[in-house]
């Protein structure tokens, strides 16, 4: 069996919508428990650290808020060739390679993922503020799901939590944490 | 006459704005602009002094560790408190292997690539290549195979009809004058560098339980247990891993970053004339030995002038020389008030309005030392401490200057310092120093931590009444230093002066402009639509930005647009 993909989500939590990748992390803790062997990682704003993260899997699944097209929520997903395929911008300063000169500046290594599936939601705001919009939180449970879904057909396992708490997001409220810790759960590290 | 406007200067964020105005091919005027507000002094007003560093590392996601060791510091000074020894040696090997980190990355991730043209490489000769490596060091990734093994995959990216990683520069900019064999040497290097950048930030890491953010500073010391036997603490087998990693670190640095600086220089001699800037240096002593703040590993002071001569040491956090000397002006700056204040009192209200070239531009303020901008940064503190004489600054600094005579094949002074590649050179210089101090602080560590000293908190109580505390801190990016007024327990005011608030000062009551603005001056502007030359006099100062927002584009869309107006 080949090794299963390693699954990472991407953004600022602090900028509403742009915590969907983060999200997604977030209810793949609460709602199942993934065998150890599947790399599950919010990794934030990780800058030039992505390289970090991203070095040494063969298999990736990224999770991020795109500007793609359609109304909030629309989720869209990219090949690594469709990733790599657009130049990025002008190196006017640092932190910010982008993913796609990630990918290219670790094969250039001859490291990183060969397979990259990006799944992502359009997002309705990306201004600072906490919390994401309903349609992009919906979109969160489907790829959550369907992140689930892949894992299994690959032999993966993953057990659905005896009680799951959604929308546990570490950033939102720690109530809510609360309540998913008493209700029996072992807290997600 | 033209004017360009840079925005951002930084990639995705844009919290820095450069405007030049382009006279017969040089730079005649510059403003430099923080086009974002800050603001955490105000959320920290009325909260406990022990928090203040939790919330003082989030002014920024990259330089996170040196926000949380002034604001301690700042603390510990009001209350005179003490920290144990092991508390400062872990402090100190903190912010060596940060100040490594930062300075590896800034050369070869954030700045090499505005010397170094990809799209050279495949005109280098890998055999030539590989000698002039040799020539300059030992390290075993310069050999002719590793070279033509790089630019193969350089030629194959070509072929494939893009530059990968590199696919959008300045490339064939008239600027670049590197040989094909040095732009072959530094972009192997700048792939090996992005291996060897991570073992200073797993340092960090392994010492403040995470990076960025580090959680283990406290005011009183650290909260990381010290304990050579057990296994939840930093423990013999830890202090070995990070041992390490340092001499890993510590040879790619001396050498292969040390060197690289330095062939680069060599082929750039015209630059150690354009940048200088304002030519007054400020800089903090740092790495402290005791548990008091009286000695320290690392020298600071001021230099006036560009001249050696007029060095005067700052001794300690406790020197009035410093404490005094600070105010902040915001005459052109989107706060209310006006002329100097000193940081005790200083006052953030924002008045925000639209550009206004001689009235208010920026959000950040104009720090003044005794009323004069200061260049703060690597250059200062390796300036500051040559002219002290501090041995180790004065062996690598040498050897900087013997390396980029030998290869420009010239006798090259000190004075070539001050310009913009002499704050490359400054940088390799401290990285190399700073290398062998790790180590130093590793053992000395190691010698307390054996010895059977665990201690490593002092619990902090705070009086009645007010008290006033300062930390200062010599950041990678240079002079930090956090103030706060804390009555009853409670901070009653808290300003930062950041070091990029020194470098990108805007002019203050007298119209003097900060080091950003007056280093840009007669800077070449070969092609006003590429402003390659703006990006590397700004760029040698390591500018520093904010966290970012991340959104994918899939259309490749430019966030950064370079305007000319």
């Amino acid at each position: 069996m080949q090794q299963p993909p390693a699954v990472f989500g991407l953004g600022n939590v602090l900028l509403h919508d742009d915590a969907f990748g983060p999200q997604v992390i977030s209810e793949l803790r609460s709602r199942w428990i993934i065998a150890d062997e599947v790399v599950v990682e919010d990794i934030g704003t990780p800058g030039l650290e992505l390289s970090t993260f991203l070095a040494g899997h063969e298999r990736i699944i990224l999770v991020d808020a795109v500007a793609g097209g359609g109304p909030p929520g629309t989720i869209h997903s990219y090949d690594r060739d469709a990733i790599v395929r657009h130049p990025t911008g002008i190196r006017l300063g640092p932190h910010d390679p982008s993913l796609g000169e990630t990918l290219l500046t670790l094969q250039l290594m001859d490291d990183g993922p060969r397979e990259v599936l990006l799944l992502g939601a359009v997002p309705a705001s990306t201004e600072p503020g906490i919390g994401l919009c309903e349609p992009v939180r919906v979109a969160a449970s489907r790829v959550a799901d369907m992140i689930i879904e892949m894992l299994r057909s690959e032999g993966c396992r993953v057990e659905a939590r005896a009680n799951p708490v959604q929308r546990i997001a570490w950033w939102e409220t720690s109530t809510e944490f609360e309540a998913f810790r008493v209700a029996g759960n072992a807290v997600p590290d | 006459m033209s004017r360009v406007v840079v925005d951002p200067v930084t990639r995705i964020e844009g919290h820095l704005r450069i405007d030049v105005q382009v006279d017969g091919g040089q730079v005649s005027k510059a403003w430099a602009a923080s086009t974002m507000w800050r603001g955490i002094e105000r959320i920290l007003v009325g909260r406990d002094p022990r928090d203040a560093w939790v919330f003082t590392q989030r002014f920024c996601g990259v330089c996170t560790t040196v926000h949380a060791m002034a604001s301690v510091r700042a603390v510990e000074d009001a209350i005179k408190l003490e920290i144990p020894l092991n508390a400062q040696h872990i402090r100190n090997m903190i912010i060596i292997a940060h100040a490594l980190h930062d300075h590896i990355v800034h050369f070869y991730h954030l700045s090499a690539l505005d010397w170094v043209d990809v799209t050279q490489v495949p005109n280098a000769n890998p055999a030539t290549t590989s000698a002039l490596a040799e020539s300059l060091s030992p390290w075993e990734g310069n050999s002719k195979m590793e070279m033509k093994r790089v630019q193969d995959r350089i030629n194959n990216f070509i072929a494939g009809g893009q530059l990968g990683p590199f696919a959008q520069g300045y490339w064939g900019h008239p600027a670049m004058k590197l040989p094909p064999d040095v732009n072959l040497l530094a972009v192997s290097h700048y792939l090996q560098a992005l291996e060897y950048q991570r073992y200073p930030n797993q340092i960090v890491a392994m010492l403040g339980g995470k990076t960025p953010h580090i959680q283990n500073v406290a005011v009183g010391g650290v909260s990381t247990a010290v304990n050579p036997d057990s296994m939840g603490a930093l423990n013999i087998d830890r202090l070995f891993q990070m041992k390490t990693l340092l001499d890993k670190v510590a040879r790619f640095i001396q050498e292969v970053y040390f060197n690289d600086v330095c062939a680069v220089a060599a082929f750039y001699p015209e630059w150690f004339g354009y940048g200088a800037g304002v030519k007054n240096f400020l800089s903090v002593p740092d790495l402290p030995t005791d548990t008091t703040n009286t000695k320290f590993d690392f020298p600071g002071g001021t230099i006036r002038n560009a001249d050696f001569k007029t060095y005067k040491p700052i001794t300690g956090p406790r020197d009035e020389y410093f404490r005094k000397g600070v105010t902040e002006d915001s005459t052109h700056s989107y706060y209310k008030g006006g002329g100097g204040l000193h940081p005790w009192k200083g006052e953030t209200e924002p008045e925000y309005r639209e550009w206004e070239d001689d009235g208010k531009y920026s959000w950040v303020k104009a720090p003044r030392f005794e009323g004069t901008p200061m260049e703060v940064g690597p250059l200062a503190n390796v300036l500051c401490a040559f002219a002290a004489g501090d041995p180790l600054v004065k062996k690598w600094a040498t050897r900087a200057l013997e390396t980029v005579g030998a290869i420009a094949k010239k006798k090259v002074g000190p004075e070539v310092l001050f310009s913009t590649l002499g704050r490359h050179a400054a940088r390799a210089i401290r990285a190399a120093v700073l290398s062998e101090l790790a180590v130093k602080h590793w053992q000395m560590l190691v010698d307390n931590i054996t010895k059977g000293d665990l201690e490593i908190y002092n619990p902090p109580t705070f009086p009645s009444g007010t008290v006033e505390g300062m930390g200062f801190h010599e950041a990678p990016r240079g002079t930090l230093s956090h103030w706060v007024v804390i009555d009853n327990g409670k901070i009653k005011n808290y300003q930062a002066v950041v070091p990029t608030t020194w470098n990108a000062s805007p002019r203050d009551d007298k119209g003097v402009a900060g080091p950003y603005e007056t280093a840009l001056l007669h800077n070449p502007i070969a092609d006003a639509e590429r402003p390659l030359e703006v990006l590397r006099t700004i760029h040698s100062f390591d500018p520093c930005m904010a966290c970012a927002c991340h959104v994918f584009d899939p259309n490749g869309n430019q966030t950064a647009k370079v305007k000319v107006v």
